[in-house]
């Protein structure tokens, strides 16, 4: 479903992703690891539209993503971010419904009555991806009042109202707690039975060795393993660049 | 007991604003007394710059994108159709029509070359873009230069507006306040499409943009699509305005000089003290500086002072900067917070 082959991403002489190849199938949750550096946010970056490729390419359903992130998320890639980005003066529930912006917007404004319906079936979608997410008594709180535990949870909420088919999660564990932790993976593996194909970069090797079916390694931009945590967990060249041991 | 899901604002609650606004400019003649004519003068002019503003806060209160050349969208409204009248003998309508339209692809050109900046690079460009269209129409033959255009015709609403009274229901109304009439029915309809738009998912977006560009692109917002368009509607807006200036308060005779660098200026401080992201600020906002602008003109020229607009940039320099101390929200929130505080000390 998601195809990537030999993407290569330069910052000036630096090569942050170096001629990456990996197939994602449907409905599958991957984990991409790495130590700090190793070029994770920008792999996604580009997955998600928010960099163009200097080589290489992704496609999506057979079809070359162009680099562009909004009509990625149109064609149903949703995403996070590593530092949270909730729309702080809005409410959770403004928040969630951003992700619905379609229809003419000079109509819309002339004839409210055009959107009406649609937007209170809306709201009420939004209220129910909130509670799936445990947010339901916080939708009315300015988003930037809430707790970061709490922030994470809204921002994956908001994604998922996009109905992805692919959801990237940029280390959606940072920043939580013990307790926040084991509800994300309990969410997270929500998401997954639902039918979305997740894609998640992570630190937390508890969580991406409990959660993930399938993990790719990342060192210095370039993909050095790829395959089911137990396997991954022990490779030599894995262990080398997470302990640095010779 | 709360209900299960929230229900969306009831659709009247948007027009009880404009409607209070309607009565009270409709009452104003029947309470003034004696002779308003100047007050009426004041009345036309606020309800320009409020329609200006208004505009201006979509774009900067709501879409979070600065302009600091509005001045000169509202200059295009009122010198595009002067200058097809005087120079190439359109009709009145017509002209009016083609300068509004012209102002539309004008700040379309513009827009779309210069929305991809960002902050300062942006207020700059704007700014730019203000002092070239401000400085154009005054040096420019075809716009008459520092000497204006003279003797263009007005709008008369199929002569309503040319009559020194009309009579309805026995009252009677002069001139000069079926104009305030006539230009405050425009700021009605601004303020009532401008609440609507703020109101639609389309405004939704706008502030998600405001909020956090990227996240709005990454929920499938093409962010430079819509600034591009908020920015053609803010300066459709002030071109309306610039017809209305021209048209009817200036009466047909226009001069360069309401299209200054000061009126760039101007334009963002009404928007800042009414309180960024607030329409009914933007209004407040309008007429508060244009009234003190008279008012300080007026005791000025009491006081035997001949040119009052040194002064004035102090006045208004001191206030924007307490404003931005005190209250960086604004004039109108920051009231309704010391309100709202006022009552909660009161209550314990």
């Amino acid at each position: 479903m998601l195809e990537v082959k030999n993407l290569t991403k330069s910052f000036g002489g630096l090569r942050a992703v170096d001629d990456v190849s990996f197939t994602i199938d449907e409905g599958s949750l991957t984990a991409i690891i790495g130590p700090n550096g190793a070029g994770k946010t920008t792999l996604f970056n580009l997955i998600a539209g928010a960099l163009p490729p200097t080589g290489g390419s992704v496609k999506f359903m057979g079809k070359i993503l162009p680099p562009s992130p909004h009509k990625a998320a149109k064609r149903g890639i949703a995403r996070t971010f590593q530092n949270v980005k909730l729309f702080h003066e809005m409410t959770l529930l403004e928040n969630v419904m951003c992700a619905w912006n379609s229809g003419p917007f000079l109509l819309d404004s002339i004839l409210p009555k055009r959107y009406r319906e649609t937007e209170r079936l809306r709201m009420k979608h939004a209220c129910y991806l909130l509670e799936d997410m445990g947010l339901g008594a916080d939708r009315d709180t300015r988003a930037g009042d809430l707790p970061f535990g709490k922030q994470r949870l809204a921002e994956i909420a908001r994604a998922m109202a996009l109905k992805p088919s692919v959801l990237l999660l940029d280390e959606p564990a940072a920043g939580l707690n013990r307790t926040e932790g084991a509800s994300l993976a309990k969410i997270i593996r929500h998401i997954v039975s639902s039918g979305v194909t997740v894609l998640l970069v992570e630190h937390d090797m508890q969580l991406v060795m409990n959660l993930a079916e399938r993990v790719i390694v990342l060192e210095s931009g370039a993909l050095i393993a790829d395959g089911p945590p137990s396997v991954v967990s022990r490779d030599p060249r894995v262990i080398q660049a997470y302990l640095g041991v010779a | 007991m709360m209900a299960k899901y929230p229900r969306s604002k009831p659709l009247w609650k948007l027009y009880i604003g404009p409607m209070i606004m309607a009565l009270a400019v409709a009452a104003f003649p029947m309470i003034a007394r004696g002779d308003y004519s100047y007050l009426l003068d004041l009345g036309r002019l606020c309800g320009i710059y409020v329609i200006i503003v208004c505009g201006l806060t979509l774009l900067m209160g709501y879409t979070g994108q600065i302009s600091l050349g509005h001045a000169g969208f509202y200059a295009l409204g009122a010198y595009i159709p002067a200058v097809l009248i005087s120079a190439f003998h359109w009709p009145l309508w017509a002209a009016v029509i083609g300068g509004i339209l012209g102002t539309a692809v004008i700040s379309l050109l513009i827009g779309s070359s210069i929305l991809r900046l960002q902050g300062n690079h942006l207020a700059l460009a704007t700014l730019a873009v203000g002092i070239i269209i401000g400085e154009g129409v005054s040096k420019l033959a075809i716009t008459g230069g520092a000497d204006g255009l003279f003797g263009l015709p007005q709008i008369t609403l199929f002569g309503l507006l040319t009559r020194p009274e009309v009579r309805v229901l026995g009252i009677k109304i002069s001139q000069g306040v079926l104009q305030l009439y006539f230009i405050w029915a425009v700021v009605v309809a601004c303020i009532v499409w401008a609440v609507q738009l703020i109101e639609s998912p389309g405004g939704r977006s706008l502030r998600a943009i405001h909020g956090d560009e990227q996240a709005a692109e990454s929920l499938g917002i093409n962010t430079f699509a819509l600034k591009v368009k908020v920015f053609v509607a803010s300066c459709v807006l002030a071109a309306i305005a610039g017809v209305l200036f021209a048209f009817v308060h200036a009466e047909g005779n226009l001069l360069p000089e309401e299209f200054g660098l000061m009126m760039n200026v101007q334009l963002v401080m009404m928007v800042v003290i009414g309180g960024m992201g607030s329409i009914w600020g933007s209004v407040a906002g309008g007429v508060i500086l244009t009234v003190l602008h008279e008012v300080i003109a007026l005791i000025g020229s009491a006081a035997g002072a001949a040119d009052t607009s040194r002064i004035e940039h102090l006045i208004f320099g001191v206030m924007l900067a307490l404003i931005l101390i005190l209250s960086p929200s604004g004039l109108i929130p920051g009231l309704k917070r010391a309100t709202t505080r006022i009552i909660e000390l009161r209550s314990k």
